[in-house]
Order: structure tokens, then sequence, then C-alpha cells
């Protein structure tokens, strides 16, 4: 009975010992066909223990190409930044676009909207239009109640000034009034 | 490239926007601004038997029908004046003058109150003289109050401070 490849490849290797390894060796002694076998295995070997290192330049190069492109694919610009995004957000995204951008064409159209207009009667008297929500309203006359609807001026009248009533309050253009004269 | 342009669109398009409403805000405020008036309140305080004595000067935007209250607090005396210019039909102005006084005399315990309603139509630059204690005569011993008011367009007075 023949040994199997494996065991030739062994014996090949100094891994069987005796007795395994004479029997072997009578084996081949007797058998043609091993002895090709093993004969051919010895051939592979010493052509591989002949042939040169192998050439990796090439792959070598190719890598080195490859990690530049990553670099500089790294190194791009936010303007020429590529930005990818799934189709339907994409698509969200303009739609979105497109109803905001028809909200404040309709906005820009109406401009009376949350704003004030004058018109002008035929009689000169004019009309002022306050267009605002209620609340706004309601905010800006509570504003007028506390803060007045008037401006103040508050003078202080020096000490030790002491006033009398000397008669009716008075209005005269100044053109018309001296002091001298009696009212 | 066409994201820079897209942001250049929406930036000018935002500053074109915002200068809408800006000019749109003027105009209507035009009408507005064109009636204002400025009032010039002069408060003088007329020593006895003397054209000068002690004066302070106020400046104040109000626009027709809109009054402007002047107060004037004194040792023994509370005046509250409220001036309010309308514009009349035949284009003068009328200014009316509400005056209360509060007075309390030394050598009385009470303090004595007055009201009085005074109205004048003037033009625009006219200076008008109130004397919310009555007019003092030449001889008279006390201290008396005289405001001097002149109304200005303050439309005018922008285009005077524009040349």
């Amino acid at each position: 009975m023949c040994p199997s490849g494996e065991t030739l490849s062994a014996y090949l290797d100094h891994e069987v010992e005796d007795p395994w390894k004479k029997v072997i060796e009578e084996h081949l002694t007797l058998c043609p066909s091993c002895k090709h076998k093993i004969d051919e295995m010895i051939f592979t070997r010493e052509q591989l223990a002949l042939g040169s290192a192998p050439d990796f330049r090439d792959s070598q190069e190719r890598g080195r190409s490859c990690l530049a492109r990553l670099n500089s694919m790294q190194q791009v610009s936010f303007w020429r930044r590529r930005v990818a995004l799934p189709l339907p957000a994409a698509a969200a995204a303009v739609l979105l676009m497109i109803i905001l951008g028809f909200s404040t064409l309709l906005l820009s159209l109406r401009s009376d909207y949350r704003s004030m207009s004058i018109r002008t009667q035929p009689s000169g008297t004019s009309e002022v239009l306050v267009t605002a929500p209620i609340e706004d309203l309601e905010r800006m006359l509570k504003s007028l109640e506390l803060n007045g609807s008037r401006q103040e001026i508050i003078i202080q009248l020096p000490k030790e000034s002491e006033f009398f009533v000397v008669g009716e309050a008075e209005m005269f253009r100044a053109a018309e009034y001296k002091r001298d004269q009696p009212w | 490239m066409v994201k820079r342009i897209s942001v250049l669109i929406l930036l000018v398009m935002a500053i074109f926007r915002g200068n809408a409403q800006e000019i749109e805000l003027e105009e209507a405020l035009r009408p507005i601004l064109d009636k204002a008036l400025q009032l010039n309140i002069i408060a003088r305080l007329l020593p006895p038997d003397a054209e000068q004595g002690w004066n302070m000067q106020s400046s104040k935007l109000t626009i027709p029908g809109r009054s402007i209250a002047v107060k004037l607090f004194g040792e023994n005396i509370r005046i509250f004046i409220v001036l309010t210019p309308y514009w009349q039909e035949n284009g003068k102005l009328l200014l009316v003058a509400q005056g209360e006084v509060l007075l309390s005399e030394m050598a009385e315990s009470e303090v004595k109150y007055l009201s009085t309603v005074k109205s004048i139509p003037i033009s625009l630059g006219e200076k008008v003289l109130f004397f919310p204690l009555g007019v003092p005569e030449r001889l008279h011993k006390s201290f008396n109050i005289q405001l001097e008011i002149e109304i200005l367009s303050y439309k005018d007075l922008l285009e005077k401070s524009a040349d």
C-alpha cells in the first residue's frame, strides 16, 4: 500500500521518524509511482529555492498613489466638498424651499400685513390704518395707557421764590405784549 | 461654485427685503413727520421790576392734537400746564393751554386752586406768552411766572439743518 502525499511530504521534510522512515525508503525503491511523486516534490522545492523574490515595486507605487488620492480628498475646500444626501431627504429639502419661497412671495405681495398705511381723505384729513394681530394692539394700547399719551416737561422752580396769584391766567402773542402795559 | 452663488443670492435677497421694509415704514411715517411740530418752551421767573430773571428752556416734538404737559414745582406752588396745538381749517395753528395752579400762601393755611383754559390762533414761529398766575403789573412786589411758547414745523427744521 502506497503512503499518502502528505506522508511523503512529511518524509521529505524529515518529519517521519524510524521505523516508518525505513519503511517509506524501502517502499520508494520498490514503487516507481511513489518515487515519481517524491521526485516531483523535490523538483518543485528546488525550483522554489532557486526562484528570485517577487517584484512588489508596482504594487507599492499603486498603494502610494491611492494614499495620496485619499489625502487630497480629505483636504478639499468647503465649497468643493461633495455632500451626499439620500434622495428622499433631497426631495423634501427642495419641497420645503419651494413652500418657503411661495410664502415669502405671498407675504411680500400683501404689503399691508402687520403694517401701517395712511390714506388722505378728500377733505384733507388723514386716516391711519394699522394692521396687526389683536394681541399686539391690546399690548400697544396698554403701553400707551401706562406711559401716558402725552409728553411731560418737569421744571423745578428756584427755592426762596414766593409766588402769589396776581390775576386771571392770560395768554398773548409775544409781539403784542409789553410789560409796562396793564392788561 | 453653485453653493457660493446660492449663498450670495440669498444674502442679496435678504438685504433688499430689509431695505424694502424700511422704505415702506418711512413712506408710511412721512405724512406724520410732515405734520410734526416742535414746541420750544421757555419758563421764565420774573423778579419784581426786572426784565430778566431765572429761566429754563425745553423743546418737545409732538403732532397736532397731542398735548405736551409742563409741570412747574416751587416752594409754595404746583403749576400744571397742558399745551395742545391744533391745525385749523384756515391753515393756522390754534394753541390751547389748560392751566391748573395749586398755591399755598405762607400767611394762610389753606391751598388755593385755580384752573383756566385759554386758546389763541397763531402762525408757525410766532411766540406766545402764557402767564398762569396772571399778568404782573410793573410795581408788583412778588415773583411771577411766564411761559414763552414757540411752535415750529419739524419738517422745516429738518430741511434747514440739512442745508
